[in-house]
């Protein structure tokens, strides 16, 4: 151990002898380390933000009906305002947002057209973090409360309609004996979002829709979002527990070809990971092989100083260390400063793809945030490999005889 | 002035009054000429499109303004078909089926029989005069009668798509003629009166088409032939039993 | 000689060129069959769409597809199919039906969208055969069939072999009214599908709703999509001299077309990326193993090889380096990609989405032009000119004090 503490601070004023091999060095660790980790960031936030767009097209995470209304969702089928233990569950930590909702098949009708819609009567505030409704708004204003008696429509939908921001049209709908009701609304806002959001839903306030369909303290669906740390399974097996007589779905059930999708994506990146982390692999890899082989002469001549072979493996795994090690931390340090950066958001607008990205109703920016446990796995690997790749060559280079080692090159 | 003075002035003044009517009285008046307490009507309708033609007879009574029964008799592939409207529901009937069933809200969208009008048209068919405020336009002179020309706006909360609806009436009730205009105020569709005649011991507005003013050639038109009014209904006429299975009530073919 | 001389360099370090060539190998690889891959996924997942109702393009009348309505009608569709049939790449033409209808049993009744299909023709184009649950599909000779959803069944609380009433609006304005017998129940796990659709034979179809030999859609199917996509231009020819219009895969389903398009775009940034960082590696380790090589330069200057000579010998090492190994990469990427092919790859979530349907779970890489090269030539691209920094650093040295750089 003498000899470590020896051959330490050696190593390091080894390194910092060829000063440009060593930056190189450096510069090829520290920026792998720093591309893989904000590139996992980076790439993680697209799959989330694309899983998060989808999700907040009106399903959320989780969904509460009664039982029989995904068979028919019509009103007959709506349950009470939630009280008690299901209640204390929605207003506790395992829940971030949840938002009550009307929602049955209704029948829009203006001047010139009568087209088959979902109304949904929501309470914006709600809303919030909840679904797309507060961030899609394009001509007019948002619902105020859950009180306002105005509607939304989506914009393809008031096209087809051609009716517009201040103009009435007519809701119909069953109420709950079944019986046709109908009401005239203003046309408040007009929303931007996938086209089939844009086609299917109009959205009112929650109390004049449960107005006009005669019903009290009813709901039709309560829409629910976790909190990202909680895994979703935790709150629905809570929410179930205490209402065993509601439908509570997730939404992997909910939507399956959302669900595939997500799948399919994932694989996708992990897939994309490995790539790049072989690829940086190599190349550390690579540096470290050609720093050990080039330099047998200098092997050579500390060995003639009387250096054993051991010692000199030593040092250059020390110096493997060393190196390897502040590449490693410079990068690392690197990449949480740029996700930080980053993490008010990425604007994926300026690069073109926001058409595509409209169409779906997908978000346009991404906001990357780091995996602890990814970064440290990241960190520890590539040390390790660093380190390891020069045990071979090292003693290969220290097995040489001193004097032909000095000869060569 | 001693009282003599003033009894001139108002007996004067009255025929005035009374030559100016109420807008809402005369659209009323359209509708307790069109139906009236009650109605038993034989209607024929014609729907014409650019490619076909067809025809429809069929027997009407109405009650209030909210009970209707129609049954359909020529062609012989719709006869025996009906449609029953009690208060807000309606629902329809067909032979060969043998079944009664109740109009969803998506359907009564879809239009009635095929024609310009939909389910809902026949169903809100008074709106006109309780959903909407009316205001005297002005007067003319036609064929020895006076019409009026009443412009009715939506009332703020009024569960109708139209921007306003203008109605031509005359003297006696009959109506002459409605206008559907959008919330622009553009013309959509017009509902003309092309034969006055009498039905059912009253001047009666015989033959009425609709037609929508961007379609070229698409109207449908209604003939009234027969028509009895301010009858007796008895209430098992509006039920779906009757509706089933047609019992005769002695107020004309069933 | 410049190039012998280099080539001959490269290999006076087998170890250093080995380890180069194997990252710029591996790196073109992988690109090869990533880009395959994610290729063959799209085209996977469009024909798998496509197959579950729509078909890989319709012939529809003009209007349709904003507003369908059973009143927009194809009127003498018979020689239509037989024209479309003769067209190379046009695997099958089934004529559809479609209006809107009460769908009731009992006391119970809903809105229904009604399809008349063809029997025969239709498991050609549609794969909703494939999920019945009970019951059998639609077959020829049928007459007062229908196949309905599992949610509508179950609203309408019917088994196979019950019978439903179907009330509509015929073409000419009439009624339109029938009673079927339910021979199966389909479970496509979509809700709104299983909640809404109804399938009846077309021609009986055609009787109840009045409307002899019309009908509103021909449906296109063929071997592949890519097959019916290159016969669009003569589809459309067979139809010209008719008020009808030819939709492509993407007006009938404008969401897939987007959201691969956005992947598409957004999968470019991180190939994009790859490539900066494979090029970014090569070029420092070449960077460095030029600095080692200082004193072999300062002895070539001093027996009077020029410096700009010196230079491009150093870049020719860095171009065969690229072209060698983004050779072997290509074709060992080759070699995967035709493998995998073969074989299929089977990943999370596709089972889950597409075994329902009868349809493979397992994703095919497709090797073309495009994949196999685009990657390949621009990292290539990149490297050679990235070379112009070792370059110019050669080129600046001196014969002395290169000769004297010790290490």
């Amino acid at each position: 151990m003498n000899m470590l503490r020896l051959l330490f601070p050696f190593a390091w004023r080894n390194l910092w002898r060829n000063r440009r091999r060593t930056l190189i060095t450096l510069l090829v660790v520290s920026i792998g380390v720093w591309s893989i980790l904000t590139f996992n960031s980076v790439i993680r936030a697209w799959a989330d933000g694309s899983l998060a767009s989808s999700l907040k097209n009106m399903t959320a995470e989780a969904q509460i009906h009664a039982r029989g209304y995904l068979d028919q969702p019509d009103i007959a089928h709506s349950f009470a305002k939630p009280s008690g233990n299901l209640e204390k569950v929605l207003d506790g930590p395992l829940v971030a947002h949840w938002a009550p909702r009307i929602r049955v098949p209704a029948i829009v009708q203006s001047e010139y057209e009568t087209l088959p819609v979902t109304l949904a009567g929501i309470d914006p505030g709600r809303e919030v973090g909840v679904s797309f409704i507060g961030e899609a708004m394009a001509e007019g204003r948002n619902l105020d409360d859950a009180s306002d008696a105005g509607v939304l429509l989506g914009r393809h939908l008031a096209t087809r309609l051609k009716t517009e921001v201040g103009k009435r049209i007519v809701i119909m709908a069953n109420d709950a004996n079944g019986r046709l009701v109908e009401r005239g609304a203003r046309v408040e806002g007009i929303f931007a979002a996938s086209s089939e959001m844009e086609d299917q839903f109009v959205f009112t306030g929650l109390l004049p829709a449960r107005k006009l369909l005669h019903v009290q303290q009813q709901l039709s669906e309560i829409a629910v979002m976790t909190p990202q740390d909680i895994p979703l399974a935790k709150a629905l097996a809570a929410m179930q527990n205490t209402a065993p007589g509601l439908d509570i779905e997730g939404w992997a059930t909910l939507q399956p070809m959302t669900r595939g999708i997500h799948d399919l994506t994932n694989g996708f990146i992990y897939i994309w990971l490995w790539v790049m982390f072989v690829l940086i692999a190599i190349g550390v890899v690579n540096t470290q092989l050609m720093a050990v082989f080039e330099r047998t002469r200098e092997f050579g001549l500390l060995q003639a100083l009387g250096f054993r072979p051991s010692w000199i493996v030593l040092e250059v795994m020390l110096e493997a260390v060393q190196i390897i090690g502040l590449g490693v931390l410079v990068g690392a340090i690197g990449a949480l400063m740029t996700v930080t950066a980053l993490s008010g958001g990425i604007s994926l607008s300026g690069l073109g793809l926001s058409a595509g990205a409209d169409f779906l109703g997908v978000t346009r920016v991404l906001y990357p945030r780091l995996d602890v446990s990814e970064f440290f796995v990241t960190v520890v690997v590539i040390w390790g490999l660093g380190v390891l790749t020069v045990l071979w060559p090292a003693r290969r280079a220290a097995g040489f005889d001193a004097i032909e080692a000095m000869h060569s090159n | 002035m001693n009282r003599t003075g003033w009894f001139f002035i108002l007996a004067m003044l009255a025929p005035m009054a009374f030559a100016a009517p109420d807008p809402t009285h005369l659209i009323q008046a359209a509708f307790d000429n069109w139906r009236g307490k009650s109605s038993y009507t034989e209607v024929t309708m014609t729907v014409h499109r650019p490619a076909w033609e067809r025809q429809l007879s069929m027997q009407s009574w109405t009650r209030g303004n909210e009970d209707a029964l129609v049954r359909f008799v020529k062609p012989a592939k719709d006869a025996g078909n009906a449609t029953l409207k009690v208060g807000g529901d309606m629902w329809i009937f067909n032979p060969r089926l043998n079944q009664v069933l109740k109009l969803p809200a998506s359907m009564m969208a879809q239009s009635w029989m095929g024609s310009d009008f939909s389910y809902n048209d026949l169903a809100k068919a008074n709106d006109v005069l309780t959903e909407y405020t009316h205001k005297l336009l002005g007067s003319e002179e036609q064929d020895g009668h006076t019409v009026y020309t009443v412009e009715a706006l939506p009332k703020p909360d009024a569960a109708t798509v139209w921007g306003k609806q203008v109605l031509t009436i005359r003297d006696d009730g009959v109506l002459i003629g409605e206008d559907y205009f959008d919330q622009d105020m553009k013309l959509v569709k017009s509902m003309r009166t092309t034969k006055v005649g009498p039905l059912g011991g009253r001047q009666y507005p015989v033959s009425m088409t609709m037609k929508k003013v961007d379609t070229e050639d698409a109207w449908t038109r209604i003939s009234f032939e027969q028509g009895r009014f301010d009858i007796d209904m008895p209430d098992a006429l509006f039920t779906r039993a009757n509706l089933r299975n047609p019992r005769d009530f002695g107020l004309g073919r069933q | 000689m410049l190039a012998g001389l280099a080539w001959r360099n490269l290999w006076r370090q087998p170890r250093r060129t080995l380890l180069s060539l194997a990252s710029i190998a591996f790196a073109a690889l992988v690109m090869v069959f990533l880009m395959s891959f994610q290729l063959g996924v799209y085209a996977t997942m469009k024909e798998n769409v496509l197959r579950i109702v729509d078909g890989f393009a319709q012939v529809q009348p003009a209007g349709y597809r904003e507003n369908p309505s059973l009143r927009k009608t194809i009127d003498a569709p018979g020689p239509i199919i037989a024209r479309l049939r003769t067209v190379p790449g046009v695997g099958a033409v089934a004529p559809r039906t479609m209006g809107f209808a009460i769908v009731s049993s009992g006391d119970k009744s809903f809105g229904t969208a009604v399809f008349g299909v063809d029997p025969a023709m239709e498991p050609r184009v549609s794969r909703l055969n494939h999920t019945i649950v009970n019951g059998r599909y639609l077959k020829a000779g049928d007459e007062n069939a229908v196949v309905i959803g599992k949610r509508l069944a179950r609203n309408l609380d019917v088994k196979a072999g019950d019978t439903i009433s179907v009330l509509g609006e015929a073409l000419d304005g009439s009624i339109a009214a029938d009673v079927l017998t339910v021979v199966g129940i389909f479970d496509t796990g979509t809700r709104e599908i299983d909640r809404q659709l109804a399938e009846m034979p077309l021609a009986r179809f055609q009787a109840t709703f009045a409307m002899n030999d019309k009908v509103n859609t021909l449906a296109i199917s063929g071997n592949t999509l890519a097959d019916v996509d290159s016969a669009l231009g003569a589809i459309r020819r067979s139809i010209a001299n008719e008020n009808l219009k030819v939709q492509n895969w993407q007006a009938l389903e404008p969401g897939l077309d987007g959201a691969i398009s956005l992947d598409f775009n957004t999968s470019m940034l991180w190939y994009t990326s790859l490539v900066v960082i494979v090029v970014f590696i090569i070029l420092n380790t070449l960077l460095m193993s030029v600095l080692e090589r200082t004193r072999e330069f300062g002895v070539l200057l001093s027996v009077g090889m020029r410096p700009a000579q010196v230079g491009i010998m150093v870049w020719l090492e860095l171009t065969f380096l690229a072209l060698v190994g983004l050779a072997v990469g290509i074709a060992i990427g080759d070699a995967v990609t035709l493998v995998v092919a073969h074989y299929g790859l089977e990943l999370p979530g596709t089972d889950a989405i597409f075994s329902r349907w009868g349809l493979p779970g397992r994703l095919f890489p497709r090797l073309s032009l495009v994949s196999m090269l685009s990657a390949p030539v621009i990292m290539g691209l990149s490297i050679v000119v990235a070379g112009i920094f070792p370059y110019r650093h050669v080129d600046q040295l001196e014969p002395i004090s290169a000769m004297r750089e010790s290490l």
